[in-house]
């Protein structure tokens, strides 16, 4: 009888120190896999993402626009998907893009995402959109553009001065646009944006930003400083269908909602392992039938279709 | 005098930036002919600008250094003293005898010679941005998929009450938070947005009124000359 509860005990020891290489391959496959389905989810815009799609939606075509493209390819899988989403919306809208960023390892990918959106439709460089690139100074440069936006920036990114582009007729700092529009992956980003300029100039400010930033923004949307806020690929996702532009945001919603679920999966495994493990017997009936409850549920609801 | 000229130049500056909030950058430009803001803000960006010479000293002193001696791992540190050569190489010293004066027009390159072009389309620095930092930058950026479900099996234990008020949150964030939460729950993205916007911003909020009172308090402390500790040494 002994041999045999130790023989359990011992299954359990081994599972919940399961090689983390097993966890990663089923992570793995968790990713993969659902991108070869076909498979299409979707999701209902919240408010904030409501938001910021009307922001951009309600102004009159021609208006110029601010974009702080504040991003580097370490959140390429979320905010290019964001910024040709927001690109894309603006140019079609016939919106005026003004284009700069605060990330010194960004300057590049910023600059071939708007040529790759502006060429693709159609858009004449210096008439409809400008890039003014890369300059360091931060919260400095921020609020100096904030005061005179052709003193931080003499020239674009193409060595251009800006006094011979004309969609910069008549911008002579960030006060004389209509929308800040920020992309942003952190530091310095959509907070810096707001204490710097929003708040200080009263410029309306809207921001679409990268998953784990979302709750540093939330309190800048509730207080209303930011009029509307699209937080990571789920939402990302729901603007892209919000402006009849599916992309990569939306083709990559089943591979994060199956990542997300196996996540899930894991963190009730390893707590289920480890009541056992003490011998807590009722979280782990407790931890067995909710969590198998619920997958029971989600297959049922997956197999029942839309 | 090397402690009273510093401690005198961040009060000045301190001041500055703060008196800055509360004034109007357009009527202070008028009256000093626009020596403020704006010669303060290029002086600062310079300043900052200088920051990275000193970063790219210390990187070289550490490196050369570990390279010198064959340190553990002496290697790596090799391969980040080429990679900061050939960027600076390809971004800046072959730039220069190119032209970066444009004297009012955009740069003309001959054909042919586009990869030398520092930044621009074509150019070798730009291959290695496009094919060796990019892909790295991603594919470290993708591996904290893999590193958080590990850690989640293993650490994501409720052991407390408070734990499990964690674990239930975090759980109806994963996935109540992607579409397919909807698919099996109409309610997840209402359950959802409420825990963000009300739990989650009261929290927030609490902990950025902490840090801003805490940086305000540091900030008066250095501006007034009482905390010193930045000027290293025995403050």
């Amino acid at each position: 009888m002994n041999g045999r509860v130790s023989g359990r005990e011992g299954w359990i020891r081994r599972l919940e120190q399961v090689d983390r290489r097993v966890i990663f391959v089923l992570m793995g496959l968790a990713i993969i896999l659902p991108l070869y389905t076909g498979w299409s989810l979707q999701q209902t815009p919240t408010k904030p993402v409501q938001d910021f799609h009307a922001a951009l939606e309600t102004l009159p075509p021609g208006t110029k626009i601010f974009i702080a493209d504040d991003w580097d390819p370490g959140s390429k899988a979320e905010l290019e998907t964001a910024a040709v989403a927001v690109l894309t919306h603006c140019f079609r809208r016939g919106l005026r893009v003004i284009d700069a960023t605060q990330w010194g390892t960004g300057a590049i990918i910023v600059n071939d995402t708007l040529e790759r959106v502006a060429r693709s439709m159609g858009k004449t460089y210096g008439e409809d959109y400008v890039y003014l690139g890369f300059k360091e100074g931060r919260e400095v440069v921020m609020q100096a553009a904030a005061e005179n936006l052709r003193g931080v920036y003499p020239r674009d990114y193409r060595g251009t001065p800006v006094a011979k582009l004309p969609i910069l007729e008549g911008i002579g700092s960030l006060r004389d646009v209509a929308l800040l529009v920020s992309v942003s992956a952190g530091y310095p980003g959509t907070k810096e944006w707001v204490q710097q300029v929003q708040r200080r100039f009263n410029v309306p400010m809207i921001a679409i930003c990268n998953g784990v930033s979302e709750p540093e923004y939330q309190p800048y949307y509730n207080s209303g400083q930011l009029r509307g806020l699209v937080g990571g690929l789920a939402n990302i996702a729901v603007y892209e269908r919000l402006i009849g532009a599916e992309g990569f945001g939306t083709r990559a919603m089943v591979a994060q909602s199956s990542g997300h679920y196996m996540l899930a999966a894991l963190i009730l495994a390893g707590n289920l392992f480890f009541a056992l493990s003490r011998r807590r017997t009722l979280l782990a009936v407790a931890i067995a039938v909710a969590g198998g409850g619920f997958f029971l549920w989600t297959i049922v609801r997956i197999l029942a279709g839309p | 005098m090397r402690r009273e000229i510093p401690l005198f130049l961040t009060f000045l500056f301190g001041t500055f930036f703060v008196s800055m909030n509360f004034l109007q950058g357009d009527r202070l430009r008028e009256a000093t002919g626009g020596f403020l803001p704006d010669q303060i803000n290029d002086w600062m960006s310079i300043i900052i600008s200088f920051t990275y010479v000193l970063g790219v000293g210390n990187v070289l002193r550490i490196h050369v250094k570990k390279v010198a001696r064959r340190e553990n791992g002496w290697g790596y540190s090799a391969a980040t003293l080429a990679g900061l050569a050939a960027m600076m190489i390809y971004g800046l010293i072959l730039w220069i005898p190119l032209g970066i004066a444009f004297d009012g027009q955009p740069a003309s390159v001959e054909p042919g010679r586009e990869w030398m072009t520092g930044m621009q389309t074509g150019s070798v620095f730009n291959w290695f941005y496009d094919a060796v930092y990019t892909p790295m930058q991603s594919t470290m950026y993708a591996l904290l998929a893999f590193f958080i479900s590990s850690a989640a099996f293993r650490a994501f234990r409720v052991r407390s009450f408070q734990a499990a008020l964690l674990a239930v949150t975090a759980l109806l964030l994963i996935v109540g938070g992607v579409p397919l939460g909807e698919t099996v729950w109409s309610g997840f993205p209402e359950l959802t947005s409420w825990v963000m916007e009300i739990l989650q911003t009261a929290g927030k909020r609490a902990i950025l009124i902490g840090a801003a009172l805490g940086a305000i308090s540091t900030g008066v402390k250095i501006i007034l000359g009482v905390e010193k500790s930045y000027l290293g040494g025995r403050a």
